[in-house]
């Protein structure tokens, strides 16, 4: 067993359960290929997941593997790269799916063809996490892509369908620009390898500059259209609150974030990123401030979680965006870096959490409307979860979310604030950790007892898949905040070879967090409790839903290509 | 109001945009002949393909032509599914659409007896140019997408023309053979990564004159699966029987 | 020559407008393949200024074309057509459920939808 085999086992397994699957389909019956599909999961989530343990050694002592496939001795060849990044990336993808998948035995779609798509979706996140080659890159996405529009469209009901479309139709033409944007790298360098291509590019002057760097915006803020920072996240509420819970979870946890790191690699070899750093840093503070504002004006469940996705992916790109600015070699900027994937990892657990326990609780109560949707726990009992595990795990998820301890969140968030101090963009950041607070108190709503206690004959469905899979995200999320210091070594130990060496957060102080977060907490009850008592918030509900239109999202497109483009006027200054 | 903000936002995305994509799309930097000449050189001998672009998609980028696969099969079982459940609500609706047997098809369908005799005697003729296209991909223009798309408007001109269903226009076989097809091609891509080639290498790759065989199989597996799915697809939406 | 990259220019331009601009969503999905067209052309036009022979070996091929824009090209259209496809039967589908193929239209009648 070659290390090449090891690491590209997420990519080949899960493609041969999903060929599996498929054969079954056609020749056996429908039992069968339910239990076909079992099997199909295990070879492509459990299998890696074995490998991935026994590429911990070989990845903590710094073994970079750079690779053709196929092994041809030519950069015509596809390169690709396996490092820390790509570990941590892929063990985020498997950690995820799994309880996603185990819960969409009973509560997801029930289409014959939902666990090929799945499974193919996987592949792709894990080929996305190791290419280093760009229109490999372009491929991959576009795979990710029509499994994510496929996977919306699954529930079948019509707005997800218009949400599928809308996002079809802005990321196949954002995926042209891409294409566009190739071109220009390929002219200007020859090939299609990143290292190849940086090398050129950062020998170039006059009007050959100006087109690589023209092109390279073009690639980057077509990448960051599927990250849905501001402005290019009108598509991420239609598509994420319409679909599926599992499906919602899966995209809102693992989706969004791949594509931003995988873009790290390129960014890290073309020199002068600082501006488009600060830029980014500035756009994820302002994703933050007004995704949370968005989430407060919402009364329905599910769009509420969506803008608050947008809320929080706004903390991992500036930490993303500060990293770059200065500069991924030094200290500062690897340990920024490794902040930010892991407040995406995180995230990813607590946001799957919350979108598959609050989905049951809506399922449960009938509706998704928080003036109308309580007394989720009586419901649940009634339909046969004896201990209340949805309701623990929600809880759990709300303590992440909120930075509240013992959980990974409190921990994440703090130290990615703690960091980022002494940029602008973080006064926006303090401030939306008292709103996420508010918010997602609003969402608790649904737990509440009814007022009226009407018994509901509701049919017991069988829970033992679905409490499974959330007993395992729960563990992960306190167990995260626990062991939360060796968690962060590990991380900046394992992604240290893109940049310094033995970085560590040296001065930080728990007590000091501990005492602020108490603080916030004060202040976002009384905002609370002011806010439900006095009906002030009424007043700024969103009277209808709004939907995406397509002169807004296009515009959001080229606002974001138009701020990068300032780039190629200021080489080398920071905001 | 809203009439002006819209045209706003609308010229200030296409100015933007047009702005960022003309000195790419003009740009006059030369255009490199490094690849071009190390596949002069190479490529024969490193693939057994004397068609380069075949060498390059089948050979040395063959994982990016494995993606395409894969979104194929993704799209068009989503395609399905979406059309499928909406064949389902309308079963009672006239279905203006046409239908592969006599007693399926509405009164008013437009199709014709020239049009059934014409191409149920081409039928046979393109699929045989399909197969053709398919298993010279590597040495004349050609390849397991092109063939595959001929093959499939061959099984489509056999729909359209007969009366009665052969085999090769029934869905439930097209779809065997697409998923045999599609198994076919992972093991092979993975077989790469156990024979000491990484992952999509030739397994038979050692300078003898076999090493062409693997870019005929990929070819014939691949346009087998490209033919028959959107065969099943265009059959589908033409109204036929789902098979599964 | 510069005149055909501008033309190729105004194709994209015409294809994205459609897209942005159109309210009817088959024509969203018409721009959506012109854009496509309009690179594919780009790639192969580009990559063809540096031979004038076809780029398959045999005798007396000397000067052939680059090989790397038109495999890169087959992938990408590939990938337009099964988009479309997908495009195509979401908006059969979205017509079916509101009787119009309008965007403005769909909006409004799936807003009031539960």
């Amino acid at each position: 067993m070659s290390i090449e085999s090891l690491f590209l086992s997420p990519v080949y397994l899960p493609m041969l359960g999903a060929a599996l699957i498929l054969v079954t389909k056609h020749f056996f019956t429908d039992r069968q290929r339910r239990a076909v599909e079992y099997l199909s999961a295990l070879i492509a989530f459990i299998i890696p997941l074995i490998a991935f343990i026994f590429l911990i050694k070989p990845v903590l002592a710094h073994h970079q593997v750079h690779m053709i496939l196929g092994t041809w001795e030519t950069t015509l060849g596809i390169h690709y790269h396996f490092d820390g990044l790509s570990f941590l990336l892929i063990t985020i993808n498997l950690l995820i799916s799994i309880p996603v998948w185990l819960y969409s035995r009973k509560t997801g779609p029930h289409q014959e063809t939902f666990t090929i798509i799945f499974l193919i979706q996987s592949a792709s996140i894990a080929a996305t996490s190791l290419t280093a080659d760009l229109f490999n890159l372009f491929v991959c996405l576009e795979v990710m892509g029509v499994t994510s529009y496929v996977l919306v469209a699954s529930s079948e009901k019509n707005k997800a369908i218009l949400s599928s479309f809308t996002y079809l139709i802005f990321s196949a033409t954002a995926m042209v620009f891409f294409l566009i944007g190739t071109f220009g790298l390929y002219r200007i360098s020859g090939s299609l390898a990143y290292d190849t291509i940086a090398q050129a590019k950062n020998m170039l002057s006059g009007s050959d500059l100006l087109v690589a760097r023209l092109s390279l915006v073009l690639i980057v803020v077509s990448v960051l259209l599927r990250t849905a920072v501001i402005p290019l996240s009108g598509w991420l509420v239609g598509a994420h609150s319409n679909a599926p819970h599992a499906v919602s979870a899966l995209l809102s946890g693992v989706l969004i974030k791949i594509p931003l790191f995988a873009l790290v690699r390129l960014l890290l070899l073309v020199t002068g990123t600082e501006l488009l750093g600060s830029i980014l840093a500035w756009a994820g503070g302002i994703s933050t401030l007004l995704g949370i504002l968005l989430a407060l004006r919402e009364h329905h469940a599910k769009r509420l979680l969506a803008y608050s996705s947008v809320s929080q992916i706004g903390y991992i790109v500036t930490a993303y965006g500060l990293a770059l600015a200065s500069g991924i070699e030094t200290e500062e900027g690897a340990l920024l870096l490794a902040l930010s994937l892991l407040y995406a990892f995180s995230h990813a657990l607590a946001k799957a959490t919350l979108f598959m326990t609050v989905g049951r609780a809506c399922d449960a109560v009938g509706s998704k409307d928080l003036h109308v949707a309580r007394g989720a726990l009586s419901a649940l009992r009634a339909q046969g979860e004896r201990f209340p595990i949805t309701g623990i795990a929600y809880l759990v998820a709300f303590l992440s979310i909120s930075a509240l301890p013992p959980t990974i969140g409190f921990w994440g968030k703090n130290t990615l604030v703690y960091l980022s101090k002494g940029h602008g963009s973080t006064y926006f950041l303090s401030i939306t950790s008292v709103l996420t607070i508010v918010v997602y108190l609003k969402l608790s709503g649904i737990f509440l007892p009814k007022k009226a206690q009407e018994v509901q004959k509701v049919e017991p469905s069988s829970t033992a898949l679905t409490s499974l899979s959330l007993i395992f995200l729960t563990i992960l999320l306190l167990a995260g905040g626990l062991w939360y210091t060796d968690l962060q070594t590990f991380v900046v130990q394992v992604l240290s070879p893109l940049g310094a060496t033995n970085a560590t957060l040296t001065s930080y102080s728990a007590l000091q967090d501990l005492l602020k977060t108490g603080f916030t907490t004060t202040i976002a009850l009384l905002f609370f409790i002011i806010g439900s008592k006095t009906r002030v918030e009424r007043r700024f509900e969103a009277r209808r839903e709004s939907t995406a239109s397509f002169p807004n999202l296009f515009f959001g497109f080229a606002l974001m290509v138009a701020v990068m483009a300032w780039w190629l006027l200021f080489p080398g200054e920071a905001l | 109001m809203k009439r002006t903000l819209f045209i706003i936002k609308i010229t200030f995305t296409l100015l933007v945009l047009a702005l960022a994509i003309f000195p790419v799309i003009l740009s006059s930097h030369p255009w490199p002949e490094a690849s071009r000449d190390y596949l002069y050189e190479h490529a024969l001998t490193d693939t057994g393909a004397v068609n380069t672009v075949s060498s390059i998609y089948l050979g040395y980028r063959a994982m990016d032509t494995l993606g395409e696969t894969l979104v194929l099969l993704v799209s068009i079982t989503g395609t399905m599914g979406i059309l499928i459940n909406l064949g389902r609500e309308s079963e009672e609706e006239e279905a203006v659409s046409f239908s592969l047997a006599p007693e399926k098809r509405p009164t008013n369908a437009q199709r014709t007896h020239l049009l059934e005799v014409v191409s149920s005697k081409l039928g046979p003729v393109v699929l045989l140019f399909g197969f053709y296209v398919m298993l010279y991909g590597h040495i004349s223009p050609g390849g397991g997408f092109q063939g595959g798309v001929i093959v499939a408007s061959a099984i489509v001109f056999l729909a359209l023309g007969t009366e009665t269903q052969t085999k090769l226009t029934n869905t439930n076989v097209l779809g065997r053979i697409e998923a045999l097809s599609f198994l076919v091609l992972i093991v092979a891509a993975t077989s790469g990564v156990f024979f000491e080639s990484g992952f999509f290498g030739n397994p038979i790759k050692s300078g003898s004159s076999l090493s062409a065989n693997f870019i005929i199989l990929l070819n014939i597996i691949i346009g087998l699966k490209v033919g028959t799915s959107i065969a099943v697809m265009c059959i589908a939406m033409m109204g036929g029987r789902r098979g599964h | 020559m510069v005149i055909e990259r501008i033309l190729i220019f105004l194709l994209a331009l015409i294809g994205f407008t459609a897209i942005v601009g159109a309210k009817n969503i088959i024509k969203k999905v018409f721009g959506l393949n012109i854009l496509n067209a309009a690179v594919v052309l780009l790639y192969i036009l580009e990559g063809s200024r540096i031979g004038d022979q076809a780029p398959i070996l045999g005798k007396g091929v000397t000067n052939m074309v680059d090989p790397v824009p038109q495999a890169l090209m087959l992938t990408a259209i590939v990938i337009g057509v099964c988009v479309t496809a997908l495009a195509l039967a979401l908006a059969v589908r979205l017509y079916k459920a509101t009787g119009s193929l309008e965007i403005d239209t769909i909006n409004e009648r799936l807003r009031s939808e539960h």
